[in-house]
């Protein structure tokens, strides 16, 4: 557990150290003095760590943070150039494997799912609207039929009720007529009937009043001269009435 | 360990010489070669299938290939085509050089100012080839923007040619930038949470604070990463799209 602390109290003096080579010395300075209060107020190896900050401090300085390659100014390791051709050289590699992949295979390929993917939605659009204007299509022949239907069923029906309403007509006609004829035939019958009875009537009044004159005053009037005379008389009534 | 500065350092694993240059095999070497494994290993994986309606892993390829090709349309415009293969591998390696480094014992090889450089010189020197071949002398009008009175003009055009040749610098040197200043942070953070762990009991518990500042500056770097590499590849793009049409 030492050994460990020491690695890290290690550690964290080498972060401090490469701060203050990396960025400017006052601020790296202040960044410092921040990191070793802190540490100071936690730890119990306080000491430890500044003592080994200080050391380690020194040592960055004599180092001046080359580690693999040596040469560079700065410490930065991105501007050590004894490495740029080996990255130059596989970025080249890398890129060129990657276009060649890209271009020739994988793009392609998805281009052509998306292609594919809209050729089969656009084809099926394409149907959907197809359907549906054969749809309409049966529909409005449908509609068509449907209407010719009911306008055939509605003539046929005119044609029917115009039919009886003629039929009819002419039988009530005909019925009239009948009536009418036969009406006027009892009409007649009646009048002769009425005629009849009247001059039964007279007769009968006549015969009445020769028989009533025979025996009241003992005349033998003549029959047919009572007629007249009954006749005369309803004829006066007649007239008298009117 | 404890140098933050000593996760920079370049290590070979298979010395060799060509020609008298060093060209090992590095652990940066090494670790571009595992984003290159990874990424289209990963990418063929997910597109073993190729199926109609994408489960999980199809639908991230698909989708971070529609962000990218959105990107090179968005800026560049319907030429862009011909250069979306070369951002789509910038923007691979660049992520995966990011993404890969916060992977603790991995090595940043986007960290190196020579690898930023060399990216960005390569997209620099593509648009001032790709300039000349296509308007010859008169990509020299670049550098006078018309619509301003000719007084201007000396003062201007130095400007826009120190402007131009600042292009690439800026654009290596702020990847390189955001890689190595994160990565020396979370290094001494760790370094205050080993620090204080090593100095007794007291020290062990506050040293879980730095500790958990480290999280958060891990999920930070992950933005960081991601972002840098989108940053990366938008800025070729924005730079490629001035020379595919110059309007004036």
């Amino acid at each position: 557990m030492k050994r460990f602390n020491t690695l890290c109290i290690g550690i964290a003096a080498w972060s401090v150290a490469s701060i203050q080579t990396a960025f400017a010395e006052t601020e790296a300075h202040d960044a410092v003095h921040a990191v070793e209060h802190a540490v100071e107020d936690m730890a119990v190896h306080a000491e430890e760590a500044v003592e080994a900050a200080a050391h380690a401090v020194a040592e960055a300085a004599h180092h001046g943070g080359g580690h693999g390659h040596e040469g560079s100014s700065a410490g930065l390791p991105q501007l050590d150039a004894s490495t740029f051709p080996s990255q130059l050289f596989w970025l080249c590699v890398a890129f060129a494997i990657l276009y060649f992949i890209f271009s020739k295979k994988s793009l392609p390929e998805i281009s052509g799912v998306l292609e594919n993917r809209q050729n089969h939605i656009q084809s099926d659009l394409e149907t959907a609207e197809k359907l549906k204007s054969d749809a309409e299509a049966a529909h409005d022949t449908y509609e068509k039929g449907l209407q010719s239907a009911r306008d055939e069923a509605a003539k046929t029906l005119n044609d029917v009720q115009e039919k009886i309403k003629a039929k009819a007509e002419k039988q009530a006609d005909t019925f009239r007529q009948k009536t009418e004829k036969e009406i006027l035939a009892l009409e007649e019958k009646l009048f002769a009937a009425k005629e009849n009875a009247l001059d039964d009537m007279n007769t009968i009044a006549a015969e009445i009043a020769s028989e009533a004159a025979k025996k009241i005053v003992g005349i033998n009037p003549d029959i047919e001269q009572a007629k007249t005379v009954v006749k005369a008389l309803n004829g006066n009534t007649k007239a008298k009435a009117a | 360990m404890a140098d933050p500065l000593h996760q920079f350092v370049i290590e070979p694993i298979v010395p060799f010489e060509i020609g008298g240059m060093d060209l090992s095999f590095t652990n940066s070497s090494l670790w571009m070669m595992i984003g290159v494994v990874v990424s289209t290993g990963f990418i063929s994986m997910a597109m073993g299938k190729k199926s109609l309606v994408p489960g999980r892993m199809q639908a991230f390829v698909e989708i971070f290939y529609e962000m990218v090709a959105g990107m090179v349309r968005s800026n560049i415009g319907p030429e862009g085509r011909r250069y979306f293969p070369f951002i789509f591998t910038l923007f691979v390696i660049v992520m995966m050089g990011n993404l890969l480094g916060l992977i603790p014992y991995s090595f940043t090889y986007t960290s190196h100012i020579i690898v930023t450089a060399a990216l960005a010189l390569m997209v620099f020197g593509m648009v001032l080839l790709l300039a000349i071949a296509k308007h010859g002398i008169h990509f020299l009008a670049h550098f006078a923007p018309p619509g301003v009175p000719w007084f201007v003009y000396p003062l201007l055009v130095p400007i826009e040619i120190v402007s131009y040749m600042a292009r690439p610098i800026t654009h290596g040197l702020r990847l390189f930038a955001n890689m190595m200043a994160g990565h020396i942070m979370l290094k001494v953070f760790a370094g205050f949470s080993v620090a204080m762990a090593g100095a007794g009991a007291l020290g062990f518990v506050a040293g879980i604070i730095p500790m958990l500042v480290n999280s958060g500056l891990i999920a930070f770097e992950l933005l960081i990463a991601l972002l840098q590499a989108y940053v990366f590849a938008i800025l070729a793009c924005i730079y490629l799209k001035d020379t595919v049409d110059m309007d004036h």
